[in-house]
């Protein structure tokens, strides 16, 4: 059952052509993946799925409702969940309130003036729960700029994760983790995947290849190939544009 | 005594401190009016505040609004010999609207482009008030000459009776602010201030919490626009000039930013130093600017950011005497 679909999806930043016809599909409960070298259009069909801008042409489908041109926000609240390639926290915050953020943002809480944000019980355990999860919760009252680039993107999967979303769409969760830690991230995404569909934007092929249940190859912002890590493996196409002719 | 206990503690002899300062403040300053006068624009550096230390936005309009509420005031007066309350609750109703119109139109651009259109704005409603001379005076000014009566025996005319009439109004807006900083609506300006995109990526339709924000804003510069005017028993054009705005940055960058205490401070700096250098020198504005440049170079958070490292020192020299002894 297909949980987003993308059709024919071009955008066009003034001369320049991001994304050219791209088409992918990814069903509920898959881990899909893209990957394509730099400059591709991976990013650039995150945003336009996520509503950061528009497409030029095309449609984003979400459980067969037309998504596009919706604004992020209120994409946010259909379920889908998204991180950034650069680490994207609120520094001058702390750690809990970055969280906390993100679980209050469900629920009428926001436009409330009166009530104290520490008063808020339900989002405030959540938002302790996610801290434990990922290994924050003693450095739950740091400013979230005083944390370690690793731990920045630990808060960060932390804050990705707490609008509980349906689908999850990570963009180079592990861009800049060292080795340890890019197999803790891993293994954190592939817990998730147990019960999340996920679209996953990724540099590092043997991570892609071991995780991915389904991978789209974009080059030159159109898809080159789609299919299992398998069957890219053995693309020739892919080869010769990416993986590199051997 | 732990962290939590320290920080209630000192939260509240902060505010402790704080009342004692605005009971003093009219019987410290060379003459009362000018407390009053340090309210009024301490309304204005709050409102400020507000905008760049916890939403991010640098606005240049603070003039208009209160120039509106101010004009709105007098008007009413003049022609209604209006009810006190009735005339400043019309007068922030009529701000409110304003900055509902100006705000939405500002706000479709960010950053630098929101502070241009807010000082466009500015000199919009400072020319209409120009122009429209019958109504407004033009650069004569408005001179109703009326401060009403609060009820048949409370007379605000004692300057002392007035400073505490704004005074009910200034802890009014101070109180409010402080919740408003403290509720989730607050957490989410200051998380647009810090991570605008990632914010609407959270869910949370950005714009409308920047649109209740300006508009908050302006009706509270509304709200002392009218007492302003029964202040003066005046309505002046300056008060509507990109100077005033400007003066309200000065003394809110001065006092700093971060934090709503920077609006006092900022504000009972600026007016007394600008009262009493005055009278000594005509090139006042030299001092002023001086100042202005150094605090800004050398103490970023301004005067209270000041005070709170200074607060901090002086702890941790008490604190390791303490543990040395």
């Amino acid at each position: 059952m297909s949980l987003l679909e993308t059709e024919n999806l071009t955008k066009n930043f003034g001369g320049l052509r991001a994304l050219d016809n791209v088409s992918i599909n990814v069903k509920k409960g898959e881990l899909h993946s893209i990957i394509g070298p730099n400059g591709a259009g991976k990013t650039t069909l995150f945003n336009v799925i996520s509503g950061v801008f528009p497409p030029t042409s095309g449609k984003v489908k979400f459980n067969g409702k037309d998504i596009t041109g919706l604004k992020p926000y209120q994409i946010s609240h259909l379920g889908i969940g998204r991180s950034f390639q650069v680490i994207s926290i609120f520094p001058a915050l702390t750690v809990l309130e970055n969280v906390r953020l993100a679980t209050q943002s469900r629920g009428s809480y926001s436009f409330n003036l009166i009530k104290k944000v520490s008063d808020l019980k339900e989002p405030t355990e959540k938002a302790y729960e996610l801290l434990e999860k990922v290994g924050l919760r003693e450095k739950a009252s740091w400013k979230a700029g005083q944390l370690s680039h690793g731990e920045q993107r630990l808060l960060d999967i932390a804050i990705t994760l707490a609008t509980n979303p349906i689908l999850l769409m990570l963009d180079e969760p592990t861009s800049g983790l060292s080795p340890e830690e890019t197999t803790k991230t891993i293994e954190t995404i592939r817990e998730l995947a147990e019960d999340r569909t996920i679209l996953l934007i990724e540099h590092k092929i043997n991570v892609v290849l071991d995780v991915s249940d389904v991978i789209t190859v974009l080059h030159r912002g159109c898809v080159l190939a789609e299919g299992t890590p398998e069957e890219i493996q053995r693309d020739v196409e892919v080869q010769k544009a990416y993986l590199g002719v051997r | 005594m732990s962290f939590k206990t320290r920080e209630i503690l000192k939260e509240n002899v902060l505010l402790v401190a704080f009342i004692i300062y605005l009971i003093i403040l009219p019987f410290a300053v060379p003459y009362p009016a000018l407390a009053t006068e340090i309210l009024i624009y301490g309304m204005l550096a709050l409102t400020f505040i507000l905008l760049l230390g916890y939403v991010g936005l640098l606005d240049f309009g603070t003039a208009a609004f209160f120039a509106i509420g101010a004009y709105s005031m007098g008007l009413l007066l003049k022609f209604f010999h209006i009810y006190i309350l009735l005339g400043m609750f019309i007068s922030v109703l009529i701000t409110t609207i304003f900055a509902l119109a100006i705000g939405f139109l500002c706000l479709r651009r960010g950053g630098i482009y929101f502070a241009l259109l807010t000082l466009a704005f500015n000199e919009m409603i400072f020319f209409i008030i120009y122009e429209w001379r019958d109504l407004t005076g033009g650069d004569s000014g408005l001179h109703h000459g009326i401060r009403p009566d609060l009820a048949p025996f409370l007379s605000l005319q004692p300057e002392i009776n007035f400073y505490f009439f704004t005074l009910i109004f200034f802890v009014a807006v101070f109180y409010l602010l402080l919740r408003l900083i403290h509720s989730p609506f607050g957490s989410v300006l200051q998380a647009i201030r810090e991570n605008e995109l990632r914010t609407t990526v959270l869910g949370y339709n950005v714009d409308r919490f920047k649109l209740t924000a300006f508009v908050l804003a302006g009706a509270i510069r509304g709200l002392a626009g009218s007492l302003f005017a029964m202040y003066q028993k005046f309505v002046g054009i300056e008060i509507a000039s990109w100077v005033t705005s400007g003066n309200v940055i000065i003394m809110s960058l001065m006092g700093g930013v971060g934090s709503l205490f920077g609006g006092i401070v900022g504000a009972t700096i600026f007016i007394i130093a600008s009262d009493i250098l005055s009278a000594m020198w005509e090139r006042w504005l030299l001092i002023i600017g001086i100042v202005f440049v150094a605090v800004v170079l050398f103490i970023p958070g301004g005067v209270w950011a000041g005070l709170e490292i200074l607060y901090n020192k002086l702890r941790l020299k008490s604190f390791v005497e303490k543990i040395s002894s």
